[in-house]
């Protein structure tokens, strides 16, 4: 569109310069046979100065500024439009630009963030094995340390196990079991050790 | 004659107590006579007088001044030169088994010998005897500590 219009401009100024040539060389070419070209040139001087004198001077500029103001106006509405266009056209290369790069900023900043993300995850995933590890290492030590302490209090029970029946059977019985009830057994037992008894008494008198 | 010791009269401190009882009564018979010969009023004795009775009975002595200085002389003698015996069970025995027990030591062991009886609820049962020489144990404290690997075979057993 701006194109045929400059085209039209350029069309229409050279035609205007042609019209020009035209008129220059007509007038050039009344009157100049058999004249020295110093006449001529005197004549041609005079001739333009009666043609082109001041009045029609003032009228080519004046249609020459209209002619201009036409041309300019009409530029300016093809500018303008050219210039809607251009600015639409802007804008939309704008969006389309402004879309591409926050696309590229947002598939970078997503790759970022799965990135961040994977990292975290990583990290996430081997905290969770150390702390699993930690774990099962600290149940294996608890195991291992129940069992030791296990074993430990069977062995003191084991071995102490006799001081605790009698200390259970004593603190139980109390003074139930009568020295009466206790009388055969303990002449039996010191009839049955009497020669010992005995021979304690020779020896140790 | 040796004097023999009544079954009441067992240990030590028994035949101590005895001794001082004897020897109260003598002082006081003493004073007593002095008492007569200036024609005062006898004043008796407040001295208990059981122990003495069991142990003239026994001996079959009279009750005199000169048999109580006898009597107190063999006491000393008992009492310096008698063999002892010691034995301990986890409560006091009664005086009916108290004698039993001295009648057994003064019938089977030696007539003089001086029993102690000792106290220690700590054995449950039985008893412990320590003669001059050694010491028998036959508590039931000691009869279930030496039963400990018969506790941990029937524990091992029933696990």
């Amino acid at each position: 569109m701006s194109l045929l219009w400059f085209l039209v401009m350029v069309g229409a100024i050279l035609s205007a310069t042609a019209g020009f040539v035209y008129v220059v060389y007509a007038l050039s070419k009344v009157g100049t046979i058999g004249r020295s070209r110093e006449d001529i040139v005197g004549e041609a001087d005079v001739s333009a100065d009666s043609v082109f004198n001041t009045e029609f001077r003032e009228e080519l500029k004046n249609r020459g500024r209209l002619h201009f103001e036409n041309v300019i106006n009409e530029n300016a509405m093809f500018l303008q439009q050219d210039l809607r266009l251009t600015t639409s056209q802007l804008n939309e290369f704008m969006k389309e630009e402004i879309k591409t790069v926050l696309k590229d900023e947002f598939a970078t900043y997503e790759e970022s963030i799965s990135n961040a993300k994977d990292q975290a995850i990583d990290a996430i995933q081997k905290t969770q094995n150390l702390i699993e590890e930690q774990r099962a290492l600290i149940t294996e030590q608890l195991q291992n340390q129940a069992a030791a302490e296990k074993a430990e209090v069977i062995a003191r029970f084991e071995k102490n196990m006799g001081e605790i029946i009698n200390h259970y059977i004593i603190e139980s019985i109390g003074t139930e079991i009568d020295l009466s009830d206790q009388l055969e057994y303990i002449f039996l037992n010191l009839q049955e050790n009497k020669a010992a008894i005995l021979e304690d008494f020779r020896n140790g008198a | 004659m040796a004097l023999k010791l009544p079954n009441s009269i067992g240990g030590k401190r028994d035949l101590i107590l005895a001794t001082r009882q004897v020897e109260q009564i003598l002082n006081d018979r003493l004073q007593d006579e002095v008492r007569e010969r200036f024609g005062a009023k006898k004043v008796g004795t407040k001295a208990g007088q059981q122990m003495l009775g069991e142990l003239l009975e026994t001996n079959k002595l009279k009750d005199d001044t000169q048999s109580l200085k006898q009597l107190l002389q063999q006491l000393e003698g008992i009492r310096q030169h008698s063999p002892q015996i010691r034995i301990s069970f986890a409560q006091e025995p009664d005086q009916d088994l108290y004698k039993r027990i001295v009648a057994w030591f003064r019938t089977e062991i030696d007539p003089g010998v001086l029993v102690q009886i000792g106290v220690q609820p700590a054995i449950g049962a039985g008893f412990i005897l320590k003669s001059p020489m050694r010491r028998y144990d036959f508590s039931l404290k000691t009869k279930i500590l030496s039963s400990t690997p018969k506790f941990l075979e029937v524990l091992h057993r029933a696990k």
